[in-house]
């Protein structure tokens, strides 16, 4: 018996009727981020679209959204406003959105990566939490002996 | 005796809390503004968590602080204000603490403590006739400040119309021999941000930019950074479509106006201005005057107080044509459109070369 597993989170979302105000940009992008794919499969490299540079209508932005749908992760950045990152249905190619303090959108990104770099810790970052966590275990432990 | 190292931005934003994360969102979301590759705008947040804050002094001359206002009242906390924590202000009459005496004496120790380094900023036109004598501050003319805080900049950002090209003080009949900087400052790198104001975001990306790379964006014609005024207000507007197709509004709150069709009419000088009010637009990306229904008054460009026609008139015929030959831009297209904007560049070439010079009965 073939049993097939579901995923439903991997699911490709059926392509939307082309519409008089796709200008078939959406298509085009499609294409550049299948090669970026190849160049990350084959380590070469990581690359980011920015969507905001491209004249996209609508009705492009929702056929690319719908395309490459949602994959498994998402996650929010709250850093000056919130930013939403998301893997798309197809694992490497991620949506990176950024929104300013009062929720308007100042950055739209499809980045191809293993994660994207915002979501990676800064080894500056990582130092400094080594040293804000060993002084609270100092602090802690003097206080323990306080008591 | 050691002196103590001056942090860099990113340790002192680290000490408050914020990770490099924060560099990362400001220079991928500045870099796009700019119009920078994703790895330039990685290194333009990387350069700025890496630099020590700058001084800048802001000196405030014939203006309305409308400068000011753009970049302080966005709302908050934005990528705006963040560049607040990449700078020392060391002077700037609104924002600053302390007054008289105290606050010139700030001017001028951050002036012979940062000499060559400081970014200066100037909003406001400077008063030339009879001395200067129409705009003092702290017994000092604006031209005497001007010249004494400029010598030793490390570059100078003419920020808002006025400072760029006179704006409303220069226009006529210009009681106060009102000049822009770019008049009056030689051998100094200098940027013209115009606008009346100029947009918070173009703002913030110039002195992003500045602070990062340590050098001056590429530049326009008149001075101004190419990634915010390369196109025309018109290039990028939304209502094109319908200037393309012939279809106007003949007055304002008429069945054009409230069907949304092209300003032009009612006096738009939206293919002759070049700015990014059309993309960045204003108040946390809301709105901009042409979508409010209202004509663009081509605040950004030279002289756009005198502009033949007045701010409500259309632009002459030469430059758009006339009702007729507007109708036939629905014939011909986006093709008339950019022939109109092309002429329109080529009159304005020829206006601007004058307004960057002060007036013979002005110096």
């Amino acid at each position: 018996m073939n049993h097939r597993v579901h995923l439903p989170l991997l699911r490709e979302s059926e392509p939307p009727s082309t519409g008089a105000a796709s200008t078939g940009l959406a298509a085009a992008l499609l294409g550049e981020i299948t090669e970026c794919l190849a160049q990350l499969a084959d380590g070469s490299g990581e690359s980011s679209i920015d969507l905001r540079s491209l004249p996209l209508t609508d009705a492009d932005r929702e056929e690319l959204s719908c395309v490459l749908g949602r994959g498994e992760v998402s996650m929010t950045l709250t850093l000056g406003g919130d930013s939403e990152i998301w893997e798309t249905a197809y694992p490497g190619v991620w949506w990176v959105r950024h929104r300013g303090g009062d929720g308007d959108l100042i950055g739209d990104f499809i980045e191809i990566a293993t994660i994207p770099r915002i979501a990676v810790a800064h080894r500056d970052d990582i130092r400094g939490s080594q040293r804000r966590l060993a002084r609270w275990l100092d602090e802690e432990q003097r206080r323990r002996a306080a008591r | 005796m050691m002196t103590r190292r001056q942090p860099t931005v990113a340790e002192e934003m680290a000490a408050r809390g914020v990770s490099r994360r924060a560099f990362l969102k400001f220079g991928a979301c500045i870099g796009s503004l700019l119009g920078l590759g994703s790895e330039a705008a990685l290194a333009l947040g990387e350069a700025i968590a890496q630099a020590r804050r700058r001084s800048v002094i802001w000196l405030s001359f014939q203006e309305c602080t409308g400068c000011t206002e753009s970049l302080t009242r966005a709302h908050s906390p934005t990528l705006e204000e963040l560049i607040f924590d990449f700078i020392s202000l060391d002077y700037h009459h609104t924002l600053q603490a302390v007054s008289g005496a105290a606050a010139e004496e700030a001017r001028l120790a951050s002036m012979k403590e940062n000499a060559g380094q400081y970014l200066l900023i100037v909003d406001g036109s400077v008063s030339t006739r009879d001395g200067g004598v129409y705009s003092t501050i702290a017994g000092i003319t604006n031209l005497q400040m001007l010249e004494e805080t400029a010598k030793d900049a490390f570059a100078i950002i003419a920020l808002g119309s006025c400072a760029a090209f006179g704006g409303l003080p220069y226009a006529n009949p210009n009681p106060t021999g009102a000049a822009p900087v770019s008049a009056l400052v030689s051998g100094k790198p200098l940027v013209n941000v115009s606008g009346c104001p100029p947009v918070p975001t173009v703002i913030t990306g110039v002195l992003a930019y500045i602070l990062a790379f340590g050098k001056l964006p590429e530049l326009d014609h008149l001075g101004r950074p190419l990634a915010f005024f390369g196109e025309t207000i018109h290039d990028r507007c939304y209502r094109r479509p319908f200037y393309d197709r012939g279809l106007f509004a003949d007055s304002f709150d008429d069945e054009g106006a409230r069907k949304g069709y092209c300003l032009y009419k009612v006096g738009c000088k939206g293919p002759v201005a070049y700015n990014a009010c059309a993309t960045q637009k204003w108040n946390g990306g809301t709105s901009f005057p042409i979508q409010s229904g209202h004509g663009c008054f081509g605040c950004s460009e030279p002289s756009f107080w005198d502009r033949e026609g007045g701010l409500y008139g259309p632009l002459p015929s030469g430059q758009l044509g006339d009702a007729k030959t507007a109708l036939v831009a629905a014939a011909v297209g986006l093709g008339l459109g950019a022939a109109s904007a092309s002429l329109g560049r080529q009159r304005q070439q020829a206006a601007d070369a004058d307004v960057l010079r002060p007036r013979k009965d002005e110096t």
